[in-house]
C-alpha cells in the first residue's frame, strides 16, 4: 500500500513536469516559418525614449508606427539595438507610420524607439521576403 | 505516510511552476519583447552619429560630386519642415545643418534633403517621416524612405510611398508593390518616388550609367 501511495505521486510528477514542459516550448515556439509578417514590439508601452528590441529574426524590411508620438525604427546586428544597420527611418506623429527597408535581407534585431518623453503605444512589423 | 506524501505533491508542485517561470522569463510571443526591451538614452539619431564617427575612417566621396541636385542652390528648410525633423527624431540636437537644405520634387511629393556632422537625411513633410544615414552609406546606396498613412475611417486604405535618392550613375531603381515582381522606376533629378496601396519595398538601385 505504501508502495502504491509513494509511487503515485512521483508517476503523477513526472506526467505533469513533461506536460509543463511541452506546454513550455508550444506556447513560446516561435510563428510559423511560412509566414513573412511577424509582429514585434507590437503594442509595447514605451516610456521615456524608451526603445524595444524585437527578437532576432531574418527579415528585409521594417514597420512601425506609434499610437500616440513619433517612432524611429532600424535593424540591429546586435542584441542591444545600439548599432545600426542601413538607415534610420522616423514617423513624426501618430497620423502616419514608416517603413525601412535600407537595411538588406539578413539576421537582425528589430528595433522601435519611442521618440518622445511621453508614453507611446509602439507597433512593429517585421516582413520578410 | 501523510507527510511524506505532502511532501511529494509540494516537490511536485515546484516542478510544474519551474517551467512556468522559465516561459514567464523568456516570454510568451510578442510578450519576448517586452524582456529585452532597454531603457535607453541615445536617440536614434545619437546612434546614427556614432555610426558615423566609426565611418569616418572610410573614404567617402564627396556627396556634391556623387549627386547633382546637392551641386545646386540651397535654402533654409521652411519651419514646418524643422518641426518635422526635429518632432521625427526626437531631440533639436540634431547636428544636421538647418539652414541648407535642398528641396526635392517628386510626383508622391516634395522631399527636402538636410545634412550636417557625417549624416544626411531625407524628410517629407506632407506625411511627417524622415529617413536618415551616414554620408558614407548614402554615397555608396543613396536613402530610402518608406511612409505609410494610418487610415482614420474603416473605409479608407492604406497607402504606402517610397521616396528615395540615389547616386547620379543610378538611373532607374527597382521597385516591388506588394508580392509583385519587381519593376523599374525612372530617377528623376535623382530622386524616385512610388505609392500604392500595398507595400512598396526598393530591391535594387538598377542600371549604371
Amino acid at each position: 500500500m505504501e508502495n502504491l501511495v509513494t509511487h503515485r505521486p512521483k508517476a503523477l510528477l513526472l506526467a505533469g513536469a513533461l506536460l509543463a514542459l511541452c506546454l513550455t516550448f508550444l506556447v513560446s515556439s516561435p510563428p510559423k516559418a511560412s509566414a513573412a509578417e511577424s509582429n514585434y514590439c507590437y503594442g509595447f508601452s514605451a516610456g521615456f525614449y524608451q526603445k524595444c528590441v524585437g527578437q532576432p529574426r531574418s527579415l528585409n524590411a521594417l514597420y512601425g508606427s506609434g499610437w500616440n508620438h513619433s517612432v524611429c525604427i532600424w535593424a540591429s546586428s546586435g542584441s542591444g539595438g545600439n548599432s545600426v544597420a542601413g538607415s534610420t527611418t522616423c514617423s513624426s506623429g501618430p497620423s502616419a507610420g514608416t517603413y525601412n527597408n535600407s537595411m538588406g535581407y539578413a539576421y537582425y534585431y528589430p528595433v522601435i524607439q519611442n521618440n518622445a518623453a511621453g508614453a507611446n503605444t509602439l507597433y512593429g512589423v517585421a516582413y520578410r521576403p | 505516510m501523510d507527510s511524506k506524501l505532502r511532501q511529494t505533491t509540494s516537490k511536485g508542485i515546484a516542478l510544474l511552476l519551474i517551467p512556468l517561470f522559465l516561459l514567464a522569463l523568456a516570454g510568451c510571443g510578442d510578450g519576448g519583447q517586452k524582456a529585452s526591451a532597454r531603457q535607453g538614452r541615445p536617440s536614434a539619431v545619437d546612434l546614427l552619429h556614432q555610426k558615423a564617427a566609426r565611418e569616418a575612417d572610410e573614404s567617402s566621396p564627396s556627396l556634391r560630386s556623387e549627386f547633382a541636385l546637392l551641386r545646386g542652390p540651397t535654402e533654409p528648410v521652411p519651419a514646418a519642415v524643422a518641426k518635422v525633423v526635429e518632432k521625427s527624431l526626437g531631440t533639436a540636437d540634431t547636428g544636421l545643418d538647418l539652414t541648407q537644405g535642398q528641396l526635392v520634387r517628386t510626383e508622391a511629393g516634395s522631399l527636402w534633403w538636410v545634412g550636417g556632422h557625417g549624416l544626411g537625411c531625407i524628410a517629407q513633410p506632407r506625411y511627417g517621416t524622415v529617413s536618415c544615414n551616414t554620408l558614407a552609406a548614402i554615397g555608396r546606396e543613396g536613402i530610402f524612405l518608406g511612409v505609410f498613412t494610418i487610415p482614420r475611417h474603416r473605409d479608407e486604405k492604406r497607402r504606402f510611398i517610397a521616396f528615395g535618392l540615389v547616386p547620379d550613375r543610378v538611373r532607374a531603381v527597382w521597385l516591388k508593390v506588394g508580392r509583385g515582381e519587381a519593376r523599374p522606376v525612372e530617377v528623376e533629378g535623382n530622386a524616385y518616388a512610388l505609392g500604392a496601396g500595398k507595400p512598396v519595398k526598393l530591391v535594387d538601385l538598377g542600371r549604371s550609367r
